[in-house]
């Protein structure tokens, strides 16, 4: 058993377009995984007294924080597409920077649902990007 | 600290030679040397990079030391210090410095010593190019 370090959970993009062509979103710091299940309502008067619950569709989301190290090729491709309306491939690699294709944990198509940019005084500039999904993940073990 | 600590120092000290006239610029004032003097004095620093990327923000005392009373006579020199430094993007091969913002600065006076001192707080960001 090993503890796992945040810092080599690094997020790449790729285009819509080219959807094997990744490049990793520069100065990344916080990365948030939420995945909730919703439920629906299964109980019945002969269920024991007790609300049944059937699982229903899941809401995931991916939330990003960076600071602004540019120009860098990762924040230009979802700077595009959210400017666009574009959908994006989100894939979550834990080997850190030179992560390749195989060190993948998380690969789905998403859209951009929110970017905000912070430019503080005496500070660097800093954002938060939130992607959910446009399909259904096709790899989804997020951390092994 | 790190090598980024030492590209900070030297593009301060290269700006700040260059600029100050009113006294000699130190980065450690050596033994029985008199005033007038501005040392590049305390400093600190703190990872600001992202995951894969290695950028740091450091805090830099600037210290200005002359003997006497004179307040004048050291805001002259503070002033000097700040020309030099504040708003200033400085350069330095290898490495990629954000424009130097003076933070605050303060001043006093060392009875004992008979000195008037001046601290100027200065930010910069550094990364390498």
């Amino acid at each position: 058993m090993a503890l796992r370090l945040g810092n080599n959970y690094i997020v790449f993009v790729a285009t819509a377009a080219a959807p094997t062509v990744f490049s990793m979103i520069g100065g990344q710091q916080g990365g948030e995984f939420n995945d909730a299940r919703g439920s629906i309502d299964g109980g019945h008067k002969t269920s024991g007294g007790v609300n049944l619950k059937l699982p229903a569709n899941r809401d995931i989301a991916i939330d990003l924080s960076f600071v602004a190290d540019l120009p860098d090729t990762g924040y230009s491709i979802v700077q595009t597409a959210y400017n666009s309306n574009l959908n994006v491939v989100v894939q979550i690699r834990d080997a850190g920077a030179a992560s390749v294709v195989g060190d993948a944990v998380f690969t789905c198509l998403m859209g951009q649902f929110q970017r905000n940019i912070s430019m503080p005084l005496n500070g660097v500039v800093s954002g938060q990007l939130r992607f959910e999904p446009a399909a259904a993940p096709t790899l989804e073990l997020v951390i092994d | 600290m790190s090598d980024l600590a030492d590209a900070v120092h030297q593009a301060f000290f290269a700006s700040l030679q260059a600029a100050v006239t009113r006294a000699t610029v130190y980065t450690i004032v050596p033994d029985k040397t008199l005033p007038p003097v501005v040392v590049i004095a305390e400093s600190s620093a703190e990872q600001v990079g992202g995951k894969n990327s290695d950028a740091e923000r450091h805090d830099v005392a600037v210290r200005s030391i002359l003997a006497g009373t004179s307040k004048r006579e050291l805001h002259l020199l503070m002033e000097q210090v700040k020309g030099a430094l504040h708003n200033r993007q400085l350069t330095l091969a290898g490495f990629w410095l954000s424009r130097v913002v003076m933070t605050s600065s303060d001043d006093s006076r060392d009875v004992d010593e008979g000195a008037v001192i001046g601290t100027q707080n200065f930010t910069v960001f550094v990364q390498r190019a």
